[in-house]
């Protein structure tokens, strides 16, 4: 999977975001842009957990 | 096969000048022990535990616990664990409570607290005012936590503290000191709110002492999808990646490994 990986032990309710999910979330000139996006809209309404490393946090 | 066992938990010591017993044992600490007890055999699950009965006896004050024998071979190895390591640090946090909460009443009150169960003959653990069963303080270490959930209550007359609604904890007891909640001016109650605290973690088990967190921020936590906002971040954040070839940086990023 390029962008997220679904957490297995908790598949339904929790998402872990990586670096290439916000890179092209982030970018609307990315080619992935609208995609990002749309995954994102869907976890949000669909009260999906989003789950960010503490590094990945710092770092951006 | 016997399925109720029971604990025996006797004290000995001495009231003024009168031995101790059942008529001169103060419901403070009958109280205490209960409570301490409950933690002891079932710290995690109390909502779902089975029945525990409880008697007092003489001799100089006995207190006898009674519940499924399978509780009790489990606390009997936890006892004989805790003799023999001298050390309350392996327990979780609520059962290491339990016993500093009996070792400090032994100090108070120079009681001594034998424990034994009907699993073995002896006594399997004594605390008296000559042991030590506290937590090694340094496991635990200063930490930041964010929690997320339904902000229930705001008070407190003595201690200034939020209730904080989780899915993760339960209801977090969280700290604020009373000038943060006078400042507010917006009703908090029954809304969702991220909160930034600090507290105590165990360094080798990851546990979070729910007791000592303090509040360090609330955060506005309302987790809906705003077109708007998330387009203000991205007019924002795309001037960094002008020039960039994002598909390159990521791989240099991973160095080599591909998800």
């Amino acid at each position: 999977m390029n962008g997220y990986q679904i957490l297995e032990e908790d598949m339904k309710h929790s998402v872990l975001l990586d670096t290439s999910f916000f890179v092209r979330l982030l970018n609307d000139e990315d080619s992935s842009h609208n995609n990002a996006k749309e995954y994102f809209k869907y976890f949000l309404e669909e009260e999906i957990v989003l789950k960010v490393g503490s590094k990945l946090m710092s770092f951006h | 096969m016997v399925k109720i066992g029971d604990i025996e938990i006797r004290v000995v010591g001495k009231s003024g000048n009168l031995e101790l017993k059942p008529d001169n044992y103060d419901i403070r600490h009958i109280a205490s022990i209960l409570q301490n007890v409950e933690d002891l055999l079932f710290p995690n699950s109390k909502k779902d535990r089975p029945l525990i009965t409880y008697d007092i006896q003489k001799g100089s004050v006995r207190h006898i616990f009674k519940t499924p024998i399978q509780y009790i071979i489990g606390f009997s190895a936890i006892l004989e664990q805790i003799q023999d390591s001298n050390s309350i640090d392996f327990l979780d946090l609520r059962t290491a409570r339990a016993i500093e909460s009996i070792q400090e009443l032994s100090l108070q009150k120079d009681y001594e607290f034998q424990f034994s169960t009907s699993v073995k003959d002896n006594i399997e653990l004594s605390i008296s005012p000559k042991t030590k069963f506290y937590r090694t303080e340094n496991i635990w270490v200063d930490a930041e936590f964010y929690f997320y959930g339904i902000l229930t209550n705001a008070g407190g007359k003595i201690k200034a503290n939020i209730h904080l609604d989780t899915k993760e904890y339960g209801s977090l007891i969280i700290d604020t000191g009373k000038d943060f909640l006078e400042g507010q001016e917006e009703n908090l109650l029954y809304k969702k709110f991220g909160v930034r605290a600090t507290g105590k973690q165990n360094l080798d088990t990851g546990e979070l002492d729910i007791k000592s967190l303090k509040l360090i921020e609330l955060i506005n936590y309302s987790p809906k999808y705003d077109s708007d906002y998330l387009n203000a971040l991205i007019s924002k954040s795309k001037k960094s990646w002008r020039g960039i070839n994002t598909d390159e940086w990521l791989s240099n990023l991973r160095g080599g490994y591909e998800a």
